[in-house]
């Protein structure tokens, strides 16, 4: 090897350990940053200051910090701020946005239980200006009862049924076919004609789940009051409105609009009345 | 440069009035202008009145002109004008009067002023100086390059009165910086410039729309100009030109080889409103039957600013320079009155248009009273020139509804500066106000809404991971369908199996194996010294052929029945014959007391290979023959063999 290639070489992998070694510092940066701005906006929430929590809270998800406490507990700076009387247009949707984000990432019980009886006050609250204003409204659009089914379950679950199904199938195949006692070929007959349907519908759901993992986006309504409209931009008839704080799947976006489905109302709503819920990291 | 050079030109005139009508009011304005304003005795000139709007414009005159000079042409001629700004279109009327004068002494004189009569009322423009000098003191006149298509020299573009125009190429002072390599339209034309096509979000970008018109166009008539303003809805914009201020000309510029008059139509003052390529749409503008020019068509890259030390409360958009003051008046107020807290946020940048306020308990901000004053900020003071900026105020009105001393807290306006690309934030601190008590009722708080909401968590985590997951790839679909598989795979091999041995057996029986197999043993006994074995092994040989090649089993079978069984299976008559002699020789010599001879045993196992070999053939020359089964031929009685 000649001396030029072994520098080069070495420039190389010194380029690479450096580049490594400033992402993982950013890394480290960032955390150490929102863990200040968190104890920040923690301690704004115990003077009462939701408008200084609501900054520090925001500017942890700014930094793409995905954190079940700190959605809860931004949603409670937004909470705060309605219940003081400082309430700004979109503070419900994006006190639910929290409390919704903080239900599905929380590992914690008693948070999630925490997240959603908040959330149910926020949403109660939603509905009760709808009704004063004479129009009332179901904030709880349910899903299709196969999406309800889809996620009675952990994907896993399902899949761990399907797994297990199969099994039960192909065992009672072999001893349907080499049992000669007749109670033996009886009971792998009951076992292949439950398990089938069984391994069918877990797959299925197995499948489902992972696409809902992969493929489905959801977001939160964060303007009081969206009116849809079609494809052209032109609002729907019958003065259909989205709630603010409803939770809707997003389908497809265009310009300034996005396509969402909301129970089994499909339409389009201005983008920017949205807010994407955060996955799991 | 003349006083009538350094007048705007006149025939953009119409295009100023649409600038102009955009911003104008409603009052007519007026503008009067003597072109040239030096001739010789005996030439002509030509006064102009402008009115904008010029609707109602129903005659015009002029005072009486002095001794000297004679008025030998007069008109006046609306203008219809149609406007398109941002798809709204306005419709607008400009009146010319014009007055046409021949001199005929030398001398200074004072002219006009002209009139005209608007509606009810009676407009007078402004009162001009014309120099006549004697004929032929004038340098021959090259073309005006405020007017180079001598369009408002006399009412006709070709010249003045009829005097054919002469070209020549003055010698303009060109700038190299609005020069280009080539012009996009013949003689006149439209070109944008941004100062920059990379921003973030709410950072100044500045749009120009220059024309160029080439200095000899000859021809061109400003009747009907329409404009549509540049598409700009991705961004907040303002105007950097004044509302009234007539068109510049900026420069001269040498394209293509040609000089243009480079004249500034538009300049603003662009703030995106989002990240992404954001593009300007042209300028359209109609030049009479030239017909319409079209800017170019520009894109903008808009990034956010950076997430990192992005302050909190920072709103995307706030880009700029900020500061800000506040004060606060009374700082002692009864419980339920009134407190007034003046903001006043100041900078270059579009300015936010709302305050986030601080949120204290027992204290309400009412909606502020905002005032700006939003202006292109002085160049000098600014140290740039087209910066938009100036002041917004906000003007508060605080309750509190609750006794003692209440921290106000601060107002913070965190801003990204694009110059020196970092984050600050405009501070004003608003100090403590002293409540005392009062007759305003102080609300429960189980009234307020969201009440009794769960506890704050103070430490980060719990949150869930990103599982695992089981059913990715194919390897779960092969999970699930591996114990199917199996059981199909062990249900083939068994059939497989089966099937193989099955036909292993059949192979085993067929009469080819079997005669093969006799033709080994009558191998191993012809190596021996047995004739009896030899001739044994013969016979078994022979009736073995006799199945495989003929079908027909002549076991048992002797004498002339074997040729009959053999010719009606198709063997032919010296084979069957053949096959007969060998076997009769065979059990002759076989059951003889004595024994055959070996040599005689081993001959005879010859002819039997060959007879063999000779029934392949046969069989092979007619495959028909052969039947499925082996015929087995109970001889008849006369066929039977003898016992």
């Amino acid at each position: 090897m000649s001396r030029l290639a072994w520098f080069v070489r070495a420039a190389l992998a010194l380029a690479v350990a450096l580049t490594l070694a400033a992402v993982a510092s950013a890394d480290d940066a960032t955390r150490d940053e929102a863990s200040k701005l968190f104890a920040d906006g923690v301690q704004a929430l115990a003077q009462q200051r939701p408008t200084d929590a609501v900054d520090d809270f925001e500017a942890v998800a700014d930094r793409g910090v995905v954190d079940a406490t700190a959605s809860y507990d931004r949603g409670l700076a937004y909470a705060m701020r309605i219940h003081m009387g400082a309430e700004q247009p979109g503070d419900l949707g994006r006190a639910a946005h929290g409390f919704e984000e903080a239900r599905e990432l929380a590992t914690d019980d008693s948070l999630r239980r925490d997240a959603e009886t908040a959330l149910a006050a926020v949403r109660s609250e939603v509905a009760r200006r709808k009704a004063r204003q004479g129009s009332a409204v179901d904030m709880d659009q349910r899903a299709s009862p196969w999406r309800t089914l889809t996620r009675a379950l952990p994907e896993n679950t399902w899949a761990l049924i399907a797994v297990a199904a199969s099994l039960v199938f192909g065992c009672g195949l072999f001893l349907r076919w080499l049992a000669s006692a007749s109670r033996a070929r009886a009971g792998a007959a009951i076992a292949i004609t439950t398990s089938l349907p069984v391994l069918v519908l877990a797959a299925a759901l197995t499948r489902s789940a992972r696409h809902d993992r992969l493929e489905l986006r959801e977001a939160i309504v964060i303007s009081p009051s969206v009116r849809p409209s079609d494809s052209h931009g032109v609002v729907l008839p019958g003065g259909a409105v989205i709630p603010e704080a409803a939770r809707v799947e997003l389908r497809e976006q265009e310009g300034a609009f996005t396509e969402v489905r909301w129970g089994t109302l499909d339409a389009w709503v201005p983008t920017t009345a949205l807010r994407p819920l955060a996955k799991a990291p | 440069m003349t006083a009538a050079r350094s007048s705007l030109f006149c025939w953009l005139a119409a295009v100023a009035l649409l600038f102009v009508a955009s911003h104008a009011v409603a009052a007519p304005q007026l503008r009067t202008l003597l072109q040239p304003d030096t001739i010789e005795v005996g030439g002509v000139t030509t006064l102009t009145l402008t009115v904008t709007p010029g609707d109602n414009v129903s005659q015009a005159d002029m005072v009486a002109l002095p001794p000297g000079l004679s008025l030998v042409g007069r008109s006046l001629t609306p203008t219809f004008q149609m406007t398109f700004i941002n798809g709204q279109v306005s419709q607008s009327v400009v009146a010319n009067a014009t007055f046409q004068i021949r001199a005929s002494q030398a001398g200074t004189f004072a002219v006009g002023p002209p009139a005209v009569q608007v509606g009810a009322a009676r407009l007078v423009g402004s009162r001009v100086t014309l120099h006549v000098v004697a004929k032929g003191t004038l340098p021959q006149r090259a073309p005006d390059p405020f007017d180079p298509f001598g369009f408002f020299s006399g009412g006709n573009p070709l010249g003045q009165l009829g005097e054919p125009f002469t070209p020549e190429e003055p010698d303009y002072p060109t700038d190299p910086h609005y020069a280009l390599d080539r012009p996009r339209d013949s003689q006149i034309f439209l070109h944008a410039t941004l100062d920059k096509t990379q921003a973030v979000v709410g950072e100044q970008v500045t749009l120009s729309v220059l024309a160029y018109v080439d200095v000899k166009a000859a021809d061109m008539s400003a009747s009907d100009l329409g404009a549509h303003e540049p598409g700009t809805s991705e961004f907040l914009r303002q105007s950097l030109l004044k509302p009234d201020a007539n068109l510049q000309r900026v420069a001269f510029a040498r394209v293509g080889g040609r000089v243009y008059e480079v004249v500034l139509l538009r300049k603003y003052a662009l703030f995106p409103l989002h990240a992404g390529d954001l593009e300007i749409a042209p300028m359209r503008v109609t030049f009479g039957r030239l017909g319409e020019r079209a800017s170019e068509l520009l894109k903008v890259r808009v990034t956010e600013p950076p997430l990192d030390r992005r302050p909190p409360g920072y709103k995307v958009g706030d880009v700029g320079r900020f500061s800000i003051t506040a004060d606060v008046a009374p700082r002692e107020v009864q419980r339920g009155g009134a407190v007034a807290v003046n903001v006043e946020l100041s900078g270059q940048g579009s300015l936010p248009s709302a305050l986030t306020v601080p949120t204290r308990a027992g204290v309400t901000w009412l909606e502020p009273d905002v005032k700006d004053d939003m202006h292109v900020l002085d160049a000098k003071s600014n140290g740039a020139s087209d910066v938009w900026g100036g002041s917004r105020r906000f003007s508060y009105v605080v309750q509190p509804s609750k006794e003692g001393d209440i921290d106000l807290g601060e107002i913070a306006v965190p801003f990204y500066d694009p110059q020196s690309k970092a984050y600050d934030v405009a501070r004003a601190v608003l100090g403590v106000i002293h409540v005392t008590p009062g007759a305003a009722p102080t609300a429960a708080d189980d009234v307020k809404i969201l009440p009794n909401m769960p506890p704050p968590r103070t430490a980060m985590g719990g949150t869930r991971r990103a599982e695992a997951h089981w059913a990715e790839g194919g390897g779960f679909l092969a999970v699930l369908g591996m114990p199917a598989l199996a059981f199909m795979l062990a249900v083939s091999g068994r059939r497989a199996k089966r099937t193989l041995e099955q036909r292993a057996k059949s192979r085993r029986e067929s009469p080819l194996t079997d005669l093969k197999q006799r033709l080994r043993v009558l191998d191993e006994a012809d190596l021996g010294a047995e004739a009896r074995a030899i001739d044994g092994a013969v016979i078994r040989v022979l009736e073995s052929a006799a199945v495989a090649y003929a079908n027909v089993n002549v076991r048992g079978v002797g004498g002339e029945a074997v040729v009959g069984v053999l010719t009606r299976a198709g063997t032919s008559a010296a084979a069957a014959g053949e096959l007969r002699d060998l076997l009769e020789a065979c059990a002759a010599a076989r059951f003889s007391p004595e024994g055959g001879e070996l040599e005689q045993a081993r001959s005879r196992s010859k002819r039997a290979r060959v007879l063999c070999e000779k029934l392949q053939k046969q069989k092979r020359a007619n495959p028909d023959t052969s039947r499925d089964e082996p015929q087995d031929s109970p001889p008849s009685s006369d066929e039977r063999p003898e016992e």
